[in-house]
């Protein structure tokens, strides 16, 4: 047990140095205190690791420490070059106060309690997700970890669903071989740390534009949600999925209201981890980036910075399709195809009505309805109907892409919606939930009164495009 | 009842707190908005995970780590997994060959495919990963499920017999 905490401990600081190294290259470094540098650090150093392990695997390396460690100090060297030339950005010190922490870190260690014990106990769990990483425990210190032949060649017993990107069993296969043993009880805990350094990333993001105790009761609202504690140690991939794609949309949402490029750049990054974890993103991401063209359409040198920056997410699922292309992984459950939708359009209202139904379960804790309440009688302020005309699209777009998911089966359209369709439900949920305590800051707020605390002033990167954070009537 | 207590406890603190460092009514009402579903859920979440908690440390290490979570009657044999994770290299390949009921009424080529089909097998694949279950007679150690090395006419270098199976390594 301790031999397997001090393994996990010693996976996590050597991703620092990744997620570091990320931070600095988009210049978002200076808006944290140390604290928060090392959360969100280790967050978008597991979401880096997540883009960059399966095409090292793919060539070759293994998921092994040495392996991060060096890629790690490749990207945080680039990082201080980066930092060195250009002057750093800051939109502001984020800071978390010892309340906040203690208020936050209730529902982790509860979590973390039943993280120690649990055992693997899905079938996708040891027949995917965690069956992949263990797969990935082969070959050497630096490489020969992805073996073909275990994943399906000369395998009886395959993991399913081999067309899956591999990004989340690679981290988790980085992290078993640091525990050693293949301790995947003791590998759960990964995904309570996780869920910390998600919680405090948007902490970071957020509190800029939200009163502390507002958005410390909304980031206590997901972390409370039952269907997210369930899903966090049941081994599924939704939960990370959804993490990722949330921390996307609040980075994206930053640069889109103004914040400089570097937020951009760290969406890029979750939205890619998003992509690297499970196909279901792919949808998803397009409703994203199209919100966001929408939000910055008058604006073409930022419409330009966006276009670059979704063609660079693309790439990075190059080598996946390559991967599986030319192994021959076929799609059993789920194809993307348009003549498909159409075949299944006459299932649109089974499928939109049991979305519903999902959005009202009491395990999301109504997350969606509250959210797009809240979003409604925000647009009663002028200053705010940007924000929340773009979280009523996006809110819905997701919806829709969950339903254009499901469209999309190849299986029976009906057994996947009724086994499936309350976890994968987890998506747009998470994303209304975490906006939740903006949406309500701003829907409560007294007519005319600016929410966001007055921001310090800026040294604007030279090459950084983007105009100043706004300047507000009032500090919070 | 419980839950009437937990609401205004936490009423109670959210206004001294409020009170304290000077938060506008507006924003205590957004902290209300946020938290009542909160308070609302919470007592079941903590009795449901609390449930799940004291399951959990029921369990044995071995039972947590190898004791499949579906059951399987007639194939399970948790101390065969302990056996292979002892002594077979994590490089090398395991197949099985099912004998003895497993067998009865199906040729021996139709009863291996319907053992190695079956959840106990994806179950064994999971907990001997990173070895591999193949279906090859060329593989490193071989499973006789329900029948000996003599009735399966197999000699290998070692076996080792667990029950009513047997690990034999080629």
């Amino acid at each position: 047990m301790i031999r397997g905490l001090f393994g996990l401990a010693l996976a996590l600081l050597c991703l620092l140095p990744l997620g570091s190294g990320v931070l600095l290259i988009t210049r978002t470094w200076g808006a944290l205190t140390p604290l928060l540098r090392v959360a969100v650090g280790l967050f978008v150093g597991i979401a880096s690791a997540m883009v960059l392990l399966p095409p090292l695997l793919y060539i070759g390396f293994s998921p092994s420490l040495p392996v991060v460690v060096l890629t790690g100090l490749a990207v945080l060297a680039t990082g201080i070059a980066v930092r060195v030339r250009s002057s750093a950005s800051r939109e502001g010190n984020v800071s978390l106060g010892a309340l906040p922490g203690v208020v936050l870190g209730i529902p982790l260690v509860l979590l973390a309690v039943q993280a120690v014990d649990k055992p693997v106990d899905r079938y996708d769990g040891f027949s995917n997700w965690v069956l992949k990483a263990k797969l990935l425990l082969g070959g050497g210190l630096f490489s020969g970890a992805l073996n073909h032949d275990a994943f399906g060649v000369a395998s009886a017993a395959p993991p399913v669903s081999r067309q899956y990107p591999i990004g989340l069993p690679a981290i988790y296969a980085y992290v078993l071989r640091s525990i050693g043993d293949a301790n995947v009880r003791i590998g759960h805990l990964f995904f309570v740390v996780f869920l910390a350094t998600f919680a405090l990333t948007l902490w970071a993001l957020l509190r800029p534009h939200v009163p502390s105790p507002i958005l410390l009761a909304g980031l206590s609202y997901v972390l409370w949600m039952p269907a997210l504690r369930v899903q966090s140690l049941s081994d599924y991939a939704d939960v990370p999925m959804s993490c990722l794609l949330v921390a996307a949309v609040m980075a994206v949402g930053l640069w889109a209201a103004g914040g400089h490029a570097g937020w951009l750049g760290l969406g890029a990054v979750f939205a890619a981890a998003a992509l690297a974890t499970k196909r279901d993103a792919i949808p998803f991401c397009v409703v994203v980036a199209a919100v966001a063209a929408a939000a910055v359409l008058r604006q073409p040198r930022r419409l330009a910075a966006l276009g670059g920056a979704a063609v660079c997410v693309a790439l990075t699922t190059v080598p996946w399709q390559l991967y599986v292309a030319t192994h021959g992984l076929t799609n059993r459950d789920i194809a993307f195809s348009l003549t498909r939708t159409a075949d299944h359009l006459s299932a649109v209202p089974f499928v939109m009505h049991d979305l519903v139904s999902f959005a009202k379960d009491p395990i999301y804790l109504a997350a969606v309805p509250l959210a797009l309440f809240a979003a409604i009688i925000a647009l009663r302020h002028e200053r705010e109907r940007r924000l929340a005309a773009g979280f009523i699209v996006l809110s819905l777009g997701t919806v829709a892409a969950l339903g254009f998911v499901y469209l999309n089966s190849i299986a029976d359209l009906n057994y996947l919606l009724r086994s499936s369709g309350h976890r994968t439900f987890m998506t747009p949920a998470l994303i209304a939930a975490a906006a939740l305590p903006l949406l309500v800051s701003r829907a409560l707020a007294p007519n005319g009164l600016h929410l966001t605390r007055q921001v310090p002033p800026s040294a604007p990167s030279r090459r950084s495009s983007s105009p100043r954070p706004r300047r507000l009537a009032r500090p919070n | 009842m419980t839950l009437l207590v937990v609401a205004v406890s936490v009423l109670f603190v959210a206004g001294a707190l409020a009170w304290l460092w000077g938060v506008r009514a507006w924003q205590l009402t957004a902290v209300a908005v946020i938290a009542t579903p909160i308070v609302w859920s919470l007592p079941q979440t903590v009795r449901h995970e609390s449930s799940l908690i004291r399951a959990d440390l029921r369990m044995t290490p071995v039972e947590a780590k190898l004791r499949p979570p579906v059951a399987w009657p007639g194939y399970e044999n948790v101390p065969l997994l302990v056996g292979i994770l002892h002594l077979v290299p994590k490089d090398e390949t395991v197949t099985f060959l099912p004998g003895g009921w497993l067998a009865r009424g199906r040729t021996p080529a139709q009863a291996r495919l319907d053992y190695l089909r079956t959840g106990w097998i994806r179950w064994v694949a999971f907990v001997i990963a990173p070895r591999v279950v193949v279906d090859s007679r060329r593989a490193d150690w071989v499973v006789l499920a329900d029948q000996s090395p003599s009735e399966a006419h197999l000699t290998g270098r070692h076996r080792w017999r667990f029950g009513r199976d047997w690990l034999v390594e080629l």
